[in-house]
């Protein structure tokens, strides 16, 4: 039963979240962030076939820890100006999560050549511990949002509080992996976009340079 | 810090509880076991079982024999396959005749008990648990097409399919829990674990099997590799407990039925093994008879579906011998206007006198129901 709750408390923050952005940027500033809030809260009491959390629910299936991680982020930032996830950590999560999808999706499709590692995922001792020694990493580190993503979804699966008794269900989805690749698209693009411009800069340092040198 | 750090212990110690917990020994396959060889010589009749439903278009029978030897089956059925309107249908053989169709699940109703948008209904695959329980199977889709499918199982609180007990969603899966599909008999664990042969439809296709718990969630998931598209399986289970399956071939595959066995209680898989049986990328069902001998209901073709006969070996893999004929592509009477023929979908079970139930898909317009003593069957394929 408990997972009905946990599911359900899921896609109630993925709609709360959404609307908070959404609202953020069109009214502006927090109020615009908390009227999506409120709006949000009411819309997910509404009876089932009304809520939004029904198609939500429909549309992406059940969601992960790094889901709940990502929305708890978005909701916190857009209501109170607070990075949850500082851009560091962004990077060590989007990398594992993008790692572990690389890691489960090509054989859940059929490609015959790679291993079904999500099968390991309903009950594999190596798998749990695997996941320990990464979380221990994240600690070491000193990443307390990714070391949370990596408790949470032990919390997920070993209470059976997820829908689905696959570990790799408690720890990653679909929405969340594509949140992962936009990140770090983004970030690469950031790189290329400040390359250019520090090119740009050091361009104009030397030549400058050369035209010191030739007056001297 | 500290904070997420003991989260985290905390969590990795109930996590590793609960993985040794479950990567305990899969309990075996219950393997009913035929204690009287009956050999009934009931000749073969034909009835209509869907007739009493109003819709239009039905499709994908599946059936149960139920306590006293009554059976039960259901298809679904609505304006065309894949419309909104498409609901599950049953209806009850009282050992005479077939009793008035009734809706046992809608789009709505689904849709309500897993808390979830839903588009379309498709297979339904029924269940007759040990303690008497009936549990649907039923194939759904939220978004796109069938390559967007789901199963869901349904659990009824008695046979007559009267009210619903419980509804969960399986997660099989981890695409949006996407492209998972059933039609093809279950078995039960000798834990109550339900072991359906499933297979995967959306890049690929290829079979898989499911295992189920009672709380109706997937607790193993074994993808069975194969080249090329094979899906749509169908199991027996042999009477060590291991199981074997034919395979329907997909588009681009070659056109016959493909054969595999399992070994190590269905962790390993052998590779496909064409069978000298044609397949028009369609439904097939078999049954073991109490000879031990195979017999298998195909569209003996590579292009249509306009056959369906009954085949029997002594092997899973042949040779195969013809044993009847259950519809041909010569019209009767009441099928002279249509465009094309087709019998498709079959769906065969024995029950407890060693009589062999057939039901398929006529035409798309009905369910049927052929029931034939298995003397005339072995008589006719080539003896004992």
């Amino acid at each position: 039963m408990n997972h009905f709750v946990v599911s359900e408390i899921s896609h109630v923050l993925l709609v709360v979240a959404l609307l908070s952005r959404l609202l953020r940027r069109l009214i502006g500033g927090r109020r615009g962030a908390w009227i999506g809030f409120a709006l949000g809260a009411i819309l997910t009491v509404l009876p089932p076939e009304y809520s939004p959390t029904f198609y939500t629910r429909g549309l992406l299936g059940e969601l992960s820890a790094l889901s709940l991680i990502f929305l708890a982020h978005f909701l916190v930032k857009g209501l109170y100006d607070y990075q949850l996830i500082p851009r560091r950590e962004g990077y060590y999560l989007a990398v594992t999560g993008l790692t572990a999808a690389f890691m489960i999706y090509p054989a859940s499709l059929g490609v015959n050549a790679f291993p079904d590692v999500y099968e390991f995922g309903y009950g594999s001792a190596g798998l749990i511990s695997a996941m320990g020694g990464l979380g221990a990493f994240f600690l070491w580190r000193g990443c307390p949002v990714a070391v949370t993503w990596i408790g949470l979804s032990f919390f997920l699966y070993g209470f059976r509080l997820h829908p689905s008794l696959n570990f790799w269900d408690s720890l990653i989805d679909l929405p969340s992996v594509m949140v992962c690749a936009g990140f770090l698209l983004h970030a690469l693009w950031r790189r290329i976009r400040d390359g250019k411009a520090l090119a740009g800069r050091r361009g104009l340092d030397s030549t400058g340079g050369e035209l010191i040198d030739e007056t001297s | 810090m500290i904070l997420s750090g003991v989260f985290c212990l905390a969590g990795l110690v109930a996590a590793w509880l609960e993985s040794s917990n479950r990567s305990s020994e899969r309990a075996k396959i219950r393997v009913v076991p035929q204690t009287t060889p009956l050999f009934p010589d009931l000749q073969a009749q034909t009835l209509p079982v869907s007739t009493t439903s109003p819709a239009p278009e039905v499709h994908s029978a599946s059936s149960v024999v139920l306590p006293g030897g009554r059976i039960r089956a259901f298809w679904f059925a609505g304006s065309k396959e894949g419309a909104a309107d498409v609901a599950i249908w049953s209806a009850e053989f009282d050992g005479a005749s077939w009793q008035q169709a009734h809706i046992v699940l809608d789009r709505e109703t689904l849709a309500r008990g897993t808390r979830r948008f839903i588009r379309k209904l498709g297979n339904p695959v029924i269940h007759l648990d040990g303690d008497g329980r009936l549990y649907l199977y039923v194939v759904s889709v939220s978004l796109g097409g069938w390559s967007g499918s789901a199963v869901n199982r349904v659990v009824y609180h008695d046979d007559a399919c009267g009210e619903i007990a419980q509804i969960d969603r399986l997660i099989a899966s981890p695409i949006l829990n996407l492209g998972t599909l059933v039609r093809g008999l279950i078995f039960e664990q000798e834990d109550g674990i339900d072991v359906l042969p499933a297979y995967h439809e959306s890049m690929r296709k290829f079979p898989q099997i499911l295992r189920v718990g009672r709380d109706g969630r997937v607790t193993h998931r074994k993808r069975v590799k194969v080249e090329g598209k094979l899906f749509q399986p169908w199991a027996l289970v042999g009477e060590g407990g291991e199981l074997e399956m034919f395979l329907r071939r997909g588009e681009g595959t070659e056109a016959r039925v493909h054969h595999v066995v399992s070994s190590e209680n269905g962790e390993k898989w052998s590779e496909p093994q064409a069978l000298e049986i044609e397949n028009p990328n369609s439904g097939i069902s078999a049954v073991r008879l109490n000879d031990g001998s195979y017999l298998k209901a195909v569209n003996p073709n590579t292009k249509r579906r306009a056959e369906l006969v009954l085949l029997r070996g002594k092997t899973a893999t042949g040779p195969w011998y013809h044993a009847f004929d259950v519809d041909t592509a010569v019209r009767q009477e009441d099928e002279a206007h249509f465009k094309r023929v087709e019998y498709s979908y079959p769906w065969l079970i024995p029950d407890a006198e060693g009589v062999i139930h057939l039901f398929y898909t006529w035409n798309r317009r009905e369910i049927r129901h052929l029931r034939i003593g298995q003397r005339q069957l072995i008589d006719a394929g080539g003896g004992r």
